[in-house]
């Protein structure tokens, strides 16, 4: 319960606070991260520190889920930790500079860590160097897991790719004028958002993060989002929305795609506008083996939105007899 | 200090010492004298798309002072900017010169995530020719938020996180607009107006959202 100030006593305060130091601190308003709450489960590697879980016995064959974005966290995947009743080694974490992991200035969060970090946190927790692992993407995180396959198509097994944006830089251009196109300039979301940049700048990342975390709404109609049940997520990396695609330059992560002969399951949301069947059909081409599975009524949320039904097809996709 | 903090600092202690101006409806000085209530309506915009209602009151000139009410075009009835504002002109006889508006403004920005109410201060210079039947000048304002009570919402709180602490803020940046303004008197005691520019941080880089402002307006002597 919250109590709100009567109107009379906020006028008042607002002529106190205007000469007084008795403003709050913009952290109080998103999450603490793992270097601020030791509580946190967490793994020191790669140069950074990651909010990380795993689920499941060690030893057993391993899954790694990976968020969208970049900025989102893995909060609303975890209906995905489900996996280690099937008999995985399920491991989430959050992407350097995102959600509960350590914040990092934007010249940090460029695509030559982002690469090292996977890289690392794979090789930690395989069974073997020559293990194959299990990669569920989402979005940002199925263009991440690609990014993976093209570099080190060997190492990877069953692959599960959800509404991946693009895979090389041409892609994102359009997809990102395609994403921007389908904003509602004279929707409220978007002139509510607007009228709140005025009062909040983004001048250090809690006030950035907050402000990502208030402007997320807009994306929700073009997406196809639940906005009766929203995607839980615990701090949107600003900084690593806006600074990896800055730095991952002219990049192409299909080159290599044809190595990777095993069949590929994209799962797509029949109401997301800005991912349409066409577009992920598009995205499956660039593997020699790939089907695009549509599940009806959820958008871009289908993690969250219908967990059943797409935990259903990740365990069909990675063979766990129902 | 940086360049444009200091040019800022100028700018503001210049509107301070000669009483002041900054954005919103576009007034021609040349009627301060003659113009003792006038109404503005005015579409556009700035930052979000907005709707626009104002009332200024000639004191005589060079001055004037006024009130106005901001809207989002897309309003829910909890958003709205309402601003006091004081403007003082320094005109030659043959219509050339300057016009210097301060406002204090109340905000309240209601969205799915946050509800926010803030205090902020507005300055603005407009430089140019203001004619009897017509006005051209370059305009250049800033505006800053002060100080905010910031609450998040029930949403917030169960899709993000729990424990955001409701309560007073301390301001962010502040913005600069630079542009043209003008108008031209059309029938009657009417006027046409118009002000469009682009919109910067305070750090002179990108802004978040829309990067220019655009008004359409419309005053009426009563």
């Amino acid at each position: 319960m919250h109590s709100h100030p009567s109107r009379p006593s906020l006028l008042a305060a607002f002529a106190a606070c205007a000469f007084t130091a008795c403003t709050g601190d913009y952290a109080d308003l998103v999450p603490k991260t793992v270097d601020e709450d030791a509580a946190l489960p967490s793994l020191e590697i790669s140069g950074t520190r990651f909010h990380l879980q795993t689920f499941g016995t060690q030893g057993n064959p391993v899954v790694f889920v990976l968020h969208g974005g970049p900025g989102v966290d893995y909060r609303s995947l975890l209906s995905l930790s489900a996996l280690a009743d099937d008999g995985f080694f399920v491991v989430f974490w959050d992407q350097r500079g995102t959600g509960l992991s350590r914040r990092h200035p934007c010249e940090e969060l460029n695509a030559g860590n982002y690469l090292r970090d996977i890289e690392a946190i794979v090789d930690h927790f395989a069974r073997s160097p020559s293990d194959r692992i299990s990669f569920v993407g989402h979005s940002w995180g199925a263009m991440y897991a690609t990014w993976y396959t093209n570099e080190h198509s060997d190492r990877v097994g069953s692959l599960v790719l959800a509404e991946p944006g693009a895979f090389r830089r041409a892609e994102l251009d359009d997809y990102i004028n395609r994403f921007m196109g389908s904003a509602e300039l004279t929707g409220e979301s978007f002139n509510d958002a607007a009228f709140f940049a005025r009062v909040l700048t983004p001048d250090d990342h809690a006030r950035a993060d907050f402000n990502m975390a208030v402007n997320s709404t807009i994306i929700g109609e073009p997406l196809g989002l639940d906005e009766q049940h929203p995607e839980p997520f615990w701090r949107l990396g600003a900084a690593a929305s806006t600074c990896l695609p800055d730095f991952a330059g002219d990049f192409d992560w299909t080159t290599n795609l044809s190595q990777y002969t095993s069949d590929v399951l994209f799962i797509h949301g029949e109401l997301n506008r800005v991912h349409t069947l066409e577009h992920q059909q598009s995205m499956a081409a660039h593997y020699p083996l790939a089907q695009v599975v549509t599940i009806p009524g959820v958008g871009h949320d289908m993690f969250s939105a219908a967990p059943e039904a797409t935990l259903a097809l990740v365990r069909a996709h990675l063979g766990v007899q129902p | 200090m940086n360049r444009p903090t200091a040019s800022l600092l100028m700018a503001l202690a210049a509107a301070l010492l000669s009483p002041a101006t900054a954005s919103a409806q576009v007034l021609n000085p040349a009627h301060f004298e003659g113009d003792h209530h006038l109404v503005h309506v005015g579409a556009g915009v700035d930052g979000p798309l907005n709707l626009e209602v104002g009332y200024v009151h000639s004191l005589g000139a060079p001055w004037v002072v006024g009130a106005r009410l901001s809207l989002p075009f897309v309003p829910e009835g909890a958003d709205f900017e309402l601003a006091g504002l004081v403007e003082r002109a320094f005109l030659s006889p043959v219509g050339l010169g300057a016009s210097i508006r301060a406002e204090l403004a109340l905000r309240n920005a209601h969205t799915l995530m946050v509800n926010a109410t803030d205090a902020g201060a507005h300055l603005g210079v407009r430089g140019g020719y203001f004619g009897a039947w017509a006005s051209i000048a370059a305009e250049l304002a800033w505006e800053k938020s002060l100080v905010a009570y910031v609450l998040p919402t029930e949403r917030y709180r169960q899709q993000t996180y729990a424990n955001a602490r409701s309560g007073f803020y301390g301001s962010g940046s502040g913005f600069f607009q630079l542009g043209i303004a003008g108008g031209v008197r059309l029938f009657g005691r009417s006027e046409l107006t118009l002000r469009t520019g682009v919109t910067r941080s305070e750090q002179l880089g990108g802004v978040d959202f829309l990067p220019f402002y655009a008004q359409l307006g419309i005053n009426w002597v009563l």
